[in-house]
């Protein structure tokens, strides 16, 4: 018998997945519309950018966004910058119209963040394998200050075979900063096609934790499950493997080949607007 | 050199609790610091650490092997320093050829050419140890990412620094001549003095300039000079491709002067052979014979029109 407790639970998360939803269809209406963003790679992270900053996981403050105590989101792979552009405006940091020009002549907002912490980006993407280092950079700062804000890097899994990941993952064991978490977003395509056929990634999760980080696995579009995830702490530093589906939310791009930083034509928008409840 | 930059920077770093040291396992100075870390062997990380340090508000310094913290971690000086304009220092050692034997890998000499074109890039190449010691404070002072190269060697002060100040972006008249200006930049200037006194010999009378600061650089003080002189000679422990030579000829061409211009350093090639300093400058036409016999030549050429 459900209680009245679980009747609850029941209907935020169903207004989360709502919430998720519109997100989703902002997205696809700015890829069609602008036809500019990696819509498919941004779908794979967006439960998990969601969870860290719409479930109380992050700790910040939208009226200063500089806060020395906030705790700090790297995006790495800054392809999926549309996901986090659009979590922002959900929480209020970004203005609603902020991404009407997205990438366009003079905008603020590029397919690929650039760092500018009055719209609460801490580090400019697009070259993979840089977030973990600037990370680090930002994680020791805490314990030179004393401070107790923690660091979360999102990487994707192609991400990986830049090299400069597992030297800075050598490095994060080293200095003992066990004030990161960082997440990979596991869906296993990269350009070219999938992550496995190209240059795999065997037990990631072993990987990790050799490496010296407590490793979890996630359904990496549970918000629930990211948000208990997310929210651990431990002595060592939080590798968290979220698995994930490149394109997620739309049945004519999920998992697909050749989706990689193309907008959506006019008919594929059409069907998105159908999946994805015209964004009510 | 390196002893005086860690002479100045023990004073600046005692003084200043924002300065961070992070060596790419290069000395191990100061361990007892939270504010000393040394990353291991990797440059990347050195880099993307500091550039991390720097954002939030502190002043880190990487101290290390100029070849490779200029060329490995490129493209993070790039898109985590210059691109932000953020407050990271760079101090890179071995400039030029001074790590004479142990190959073309270490070698600083296409350094300035990958930097030189990194907007918000400031780039020094002090030519003294007193002149490192002063520039220490002065980069810690300016809120921009500084790339300072620093002989491997220990130096001589081969100028009186009472008489003239250093300033970044500031070029210093070390000796006053009409013949031809030779604009010099790091150590090798100690060889353009040494050859001096032979030039005066033969009346040849030639000014010489410190360019210490790369980028920005001193331009009107290369074309006073220049128009004054009618021949400009750059020489350089580096490519005569990107570093001196080429920001010279820049200036130059921008303020249209028809200053004759002529660069020696390494045309176009890698350093050859090993042995002392001394002997791998000689090999590569920085000799001080080669200095000498240079200038002889500029001064006494007939121009041909």
């Amino acid at each position: 018998m459900l209680t009245l407790y679980d009747l609850y639970e029941r209907s935020a998360m169903e207004s989360i997945e709502n919430k998720i939803k519109q997100i989703r269809y902002r997205m696809a209406k700015i890829a069609y519309e602008t036809k500019r963003g990696h819509l498919s790679s941004a779908y794979s992270s967006l439960e998990i950018i969601f969870a860290l900053y719409y479930m109380k996981v992050m700790r910040y403050k939208v009226d200063d966004l500089d806060w020395n105590e906030r705790d700090r989101f790297i995006l790495s792979k800054g392809h999926a910058g549309l996901a986090l552009y659009c979590v922002l405006q959900d929480v209020g940091v970004l203005d609603i119209n902020a991404l009407n020009n997205f990438a366009g002549k003079m905008s603020d907002f590029s397919t690929h963040p650039v760092s500018n912490i009055k719209y609460g980006i801490e580090m400019s993407a697009g070259s993979l394998g840089h977030g973990m280092a600037f990370a680090i950079g930002h994680a020791y700062n805490a314990i030179l200050e004393n401070k107790d804000y923690r660091v979360y890097v999102l990487l994707g899994d192609g991400e990986l075979q830049e090299g400069s990941n597992w030297e800075a993952f050598l490095l994060v064991s080293a200095l003992k900063l066990n004030n990161i978490t960082v997440i990979i977003d596991y869906n296993n395509r990269q350009i070219a096609g999938k992550v496995d056929n190209i240059v795999p990634l065997g037990d990631l999760s072993k990987k990790m934790e050799s490496f010296g980080f407590e490793t979890y696995e996630v359904d990496g579009h549970d918000v629930s499950a990211l948000e208990c995830i997310l929210k651990k702490k431990d002595k060592k530093p939080i590798a968290v493997v979220a698995h994930t589906t490149k394109g997620k939310g739309l049945s004519f791009m999920e998992d697909l080949d050749n989706w990689h930083g193309r907008g959506l034509t006019e008919e594929e928008w059409s069907k998105a607007k159908q999946e994805l409840g015209n964004g009510e | 050199m390196i002893n005086t930059f860690e002479k100045a920077f023990s004073e600046l770093f005692k003084d200043n609790e924002n300065i961070v040291l992070i060596v790419p396992d290069d000395d191990k100075l100061y361990s007892s610091s939270r504010r000393y870390v040394n990353v291991g062997i990797a440059e990347c990380n050195a880099i993307g650490m500091a550039a991390g340090l720097a954002s939030c508000g502190k002043i880190p310094f990487v101290k290390g092997g100029g070849s490779f913290l200029a060329h490995r971690s490129n493209e993070f000086i790039r898109d985590d320093v210059s691109m932000q304009n953020r407050n990271v220092k760079i101090i890179a050692t071995g400039a030029g050829i001074a790590i004479n034997a142990l190959g073309n890998t270490q070698h600083m000499t296409e350094d300035m050419s990958s930097l030189r074109a990194m907007p918000n890039m400031v780039i020094v190449t002090p030519a003294t140890p007193t002149e490192v010691a002063l520039a220490v404070p002065k980069i810690a002072e300016i809120n921009k990412p500084v790339y300072m190269r620093i002989g491997r060697h220990e130096g001589i002060d081969v100028y009186d620094h009472n008489n003239l100040t250093f300033e970044i972006g500031k070029g210093q008249m070390i000796k006053e001549g009409w013949d031809v200006t030779i604009i010099t930049t790091g150590t090798i200037l100690s060889d353009v003095l040494q050859v001096i006194p032979r030039l005066e010999e033969n009346n040849i009378h030639v000014e010489v300039i410190n360019m210490h600061t790369i980028k920005p650089i001193d331009e009107d003080m290369i074309i006073q000079s220049g128009e004054k002189t009618g021949k400009i000679l750059t020489i350089e422990e580096h490519s005569v491709i990107g570093g001196l030579k080429s920001a010279v000829a820049e200036v130059l061409a921008d303020r249209g002067s028809a200053v004759k211009l002529y660069g020696m350093g390494l045309q176009d090639c890698f350093a050859k052979g090993y042995g002392t300093y001394k002997e791998i400058k000689e090999t590569n036409g920085l000799g001080q014979e080669d200095i000498y016999e240079t200038v002889k030549n500029i001064v006494n050429k007939v121009e041909e029109f």
